[in-house]
């Protein structure tokens, strides 16, 4: 529709940007079949030239990873939430400091324990003009709890725990309801996007997934899978937050996502300044970027905790001897100074330092392998211990060098590489007995990682890990209104997992971004989001 | 690179002599070169253990991605750099050689053997064998190999056997169209008959007599195959699904360094020359050998 470019549209800038993609395909090793899929799409995109406005003032983002929807309900990536969250408000959100404030919600209060009044801000429209009301954020949270009949169910229900309705109270007044006590709903709630139920209903869930509307500050312009994903400036915006000023619509013209999956092509895309934000710099590349005469780093706290998990379950992880000697085995903050220079952290257990209720009396752990073959040998491994250590293609250095130092307490383990997926699932059968994976948990609350992991029948309980008084207590914690009570449940909890040992080895790395010096106020955020509302650009000299 | 051996080139029973026949060989100097640089890798790869510097899996944190010894940073501990988990490149290199070139023998060996018996036998005995052969083998041919190998391996995770069946799943039906071909020729010819005439056993007419008289092209192939299979090694080990991580090899290694590429070359660079000289090297050597067997390349 708004493809009809002009032909100086096809300028050198332009031709760089497909040279990249082209370089793209050739180095994408694992996705060399995707690649060479989306090359044949490719060509046919370079046709349709973007408006030549919003070439010149849109800024472009590097994504590491392509997305499948655009529907905010339909989806559990932080990509697509990413980008989606640009173009569709939530009721709550949160700002840089990983603070909750209130968005597309006025306030709310609770009357009891199960029933939350939100009370919406008034004047806000959608990209096509018609207002925000309350039956949107109802049709919203419906759409996402199963209530609507005939739609198909959402990925996204579980992150919103016990709600098992919305009341409509006024045009601008909605209540959800729990099924119990859920203290963090709010927290839950900026995980989802209000979506416009006339146009939902108009277009159909399939159009709605290539082409959704929100309140947002940036529309959706177009989509082409494999290439980009483009939004503009939406004029009526209605400012965003009060309490993240400023409070007017973008500042940029545009933003222009491109999936990039080789990290080595999102950064020589970034020094060449044919993307003004690269998205998940390794760690072990971190440095080059502060070397780009036009670029650099923008740093954040990760909020995904990286570990070794123990099948408590099976020999010979069953002796809890053997597991708390693959602790004293091997430490991983050397590991993290050498291998990711110290652009990570190691933790003492499975929460990071800014998750609430994190327990800072944990010990930090302390390489021993004295202490470790003692262990073996009192467990009956005398001479040395023999396992293999799983893991996805990502992790494949760090458990080669974890391995490495294993053999210094007697441990030889043997790497084993996996698809991510096909890991994921073996995992959960809990057929594997040692394993780095990770788990990310952005809502920095433990209810979105200590349950699902911990639990006896947690979701990704890998370890076979059972614990009754684990399981009481997060289901304590679960319940509590009161901060403080839930915090003390699971302090608890973490000491318990870390007298248990089902896990080892925690890290969480940093998380980092390559940016282009004509972009200001962009700041790397722990929870991965890209708001690109208050970012503006330099001009180009 | 198979095109040039085909069912149709029709061989006529071998007429020179093996002294003859070295003596073209070496007035080839190309295939000469290619064949002592050949014996160069496979001797890199038995004495591995013996002349490696290193352990190829130890891992040196104070020395990460030391460059080459001819750079700036270099040392002589290292020749030729380390890499991003601080082991040395130059011994992962040499027992690279050792698992490249074995995975090759073996799946070439393990394709030549049952590739060649199926064949002989289908182009022998004819009838209902080799009806149904030939549509299995038309099927197979049919299947995107690299693909068909990555499911595989994708479902059993890396592991040595399941590599080499993967790689050998389609390899052996490039032997069975020659060596049924062949046959096929061979059945009717004069000698066959002469000594089916004699009052010859079957196996050993097919042994004795028509065996010797396939089996140049099938080594050329062989030789061929070998470098095709040293290449789909190093691809699967690239994409992370080949050879196991704890097995020191070449594709592992390009796909290692691949990240960084432009921040310390020599990590995925080495091994990728390695896979470059040793696969064009064997083609060389091949094709001098076809040169040398096939009478009808013959000058």
């Amino acid at each position: 529709m708004r493809g009809v470019g002009s032909r100086g549209g096809h300028t050198r800038r332009d031709f760089l940007k497909r040279s990249v993609g082209a370089l793209a395909v050739v180095g994408a090793g694992p996705s060399l079949l995707t690649g060479l899929l989306a090359g044949c799409g490719r060509r046919q995109a370079g046709q349709r030239a973007l408006r030549a406005d919003l070439v010149r003032g849109a800024l472009s983002v590097a994504l590491d990873a392509d997305v499948q929807t655009l529907d905010p309900a339909m989806h559990r990536s932080r990509t697509v939430e990413a980008v989606v969250r640009n173009v569709c408000d939530g009721l709550v959100a949160r700002d840089a400091e990983m603070r909750y404030v209130p968005q597309l919600a006025e306030s709310w209060e609770l009357e009891g324990d199960t029933r939350w009044v939100f009370r919406l801000r008034k004047g806000v429209t959608f990209h096509d003009g018609s207002a925000f009301t309350a039956d949107d954020v109802k049709f919203t949270i419906d759409r996402i709890i199963g209530a609507i009949p005939g739609l198909p169910p959402s990925p996204r229900k579980d992150l919103l725990g016990p709600v098992t309705g919305t009341e409509v109270l006024d045009a601008h007044t909605v209540a959800i309801i729990t099924d119990g006590p859920y203290p963090i709903l709010h927290k839950k709630l900026v995980f989802q996007e209000i979506c416009p139920r006339a146009y939902f209903e108009e277009v159909g869930p399939d159009e709605f997934a290539r082409k959704p509307i929100g309140t947002g500050p940036f529309r959706l312009v177009e989509w082409i899978a494999g290439e980009r994903i483009v939004v503009e400036r939406f004029d009526e915006y209605y400012g965003g937050s009060p309490e993240v000023p400023p409070v007017e619509p973008a500042k940029l013209a545009g933003v222009i996502f491109r999936p990039l999956e080789e990290a080595a092509t999102r950064l020589v895309s970034l020094e060449a300044q044919e993307v003004d934000v690269a998205v998940n710099v390794p760690s072990d590349q971190a440095d080059r970027v502060d070397t780009f005469p036009t670029a650099h780093l923008s740093v954040a706290q990760g909020t995904r905790t990286h570990f070794v998990g123990l099948n408590c379950a099976r020999k010979p992880f069953s002796d809890r001897r053997v597991r708390e000697a693959m602790r004293h085995a091997v430490d991983p903050k050397p590991i993290v100074e050498q291998f990711l220079l110290g652009r990570a952290r190691a933790l003492p257990g499975m929460l990071v330092p800014m998750a609430f209720s994190y327990d800072e009396s944990l010990p930090e752990p302390r390489q021993d392998p004295g202490r470790a073959r003692a262990l073996l040998r009192q467990a009956g491994y005398a001479d040395g211990l023999e396992v293999t250590l799983d893991c996805e293609a990502t992790d494949k250095r760090m458990a080669e060098a974890i391995a490495g130092v294993m053999a210094g307490a007697g441990v030889r383990a043997e790497v084993r590489v996996w698809k991510k997926d096909n890991l994921l699932n073996q995992l959960r059968r809990q057929e594997r007995d040692m394993f780095l994976t990770s788990w990310g948990n952005s809502s920095l609350d433990p209810s979105g990682i200590l349950p699902v992991l911990f639990r006896s029948d947690g979701y990704s309980n890998f370890f076979g890990y059972r614990n009754g008084t684990v399981d009481r207590l997060l289901e304590e914690a679960d319940r509590a209104m009161d901060p403080e009570v839930r915090a003390r449940k699971y302090v608890e909890v973490q000491r318990i997992l870390h007298a248990d040992i089902p896990t080892c080895f925690h890290f969480a790395q940093e998380e980092l971004y390559g940016v282009s010096d004509r972009v200001s106020n962009f700041r790397a955020r722990p929870d991965g989001m890209l708001p690109m509302h208050d970012v503006s650009l330099a001009d180009e000299a | 690179m198979s095109q040039s051996v085909t069912e149709d080139e029709i061989l006529a029973p071998v007429a020179g002599t093996a002294p003859g026949m070295l003596r073209l060989l070496v007035g080839n100097r190309v295939a000469v070169a290619a064949g002592i640089v050949v014996l160069l890798f496979v001797a890199a790869g038995l004495l591995a253990p013996a002349i490696a510097p290193h352990d190829p899996n130890l891992q040196d944190p104070s020395a990460i991605r030391v460059p080459p010894f001819w750079q700036s940073g270099g040392s002589s501990t290292y020749l030729l750099g380390t890499d991003s988990l601080g082991r040395d490149l130059l011994s992962r290199m040499l027992y690279g050689a050792r698992i490249s070139i074995l995975l090759g023998v073996a799946v070439v060996l393990i394709t030549l053997l049952v590739g060649t018996a199926l064949g002989m036998a289908a182009g022998y005995f004819r009838g209902w064998f080799d009806a149904v052969m030939s549509r299995v083998v038309d099927t197979l041919l049919a299947f995107p190999f690299l693909i068909f190998a990555l499911a595989i391996m994708a479902a059993t995770g890396p592991n040595l056997v399941a590599l080499v069946l993967a790689l050998a799943f389609k390899g052996w039906v490039d032997f069975y169209r020659v060596a049924r071909g062949d046959v096929l020729a061979a059945r009717e010819a004069d000698y066959v008959a002469a000594a089916r005439g004699l009052g010859a056993s079957t196996p050993y007419i097919l042994l004795g007599e028509i065996l010797p008289n396939i089996i140049p092209p099938l080594i050329v192939l062989a030789t061929l195959r070998m470098a095709t299979i040293i290449i789909a090694e190093a691809s699967l080990s690239f994409l992370g699904i080949g050879v196991p991580p704890s097995i020191p090899a070449w594709g592992t290694m390009v796909s290692d360094g691949r990240a960084d590429v432009v921040s310390a070359w020599w990590i995925a660079t080495f091994p990728g020359l390695a896979i470059l000289l040793l696969v064009l090297s064997v083609n060389l050597f091949g094709e001098g050998l076809r040169d040398v067997l096939d009478p009808r390349m013959r000058r």
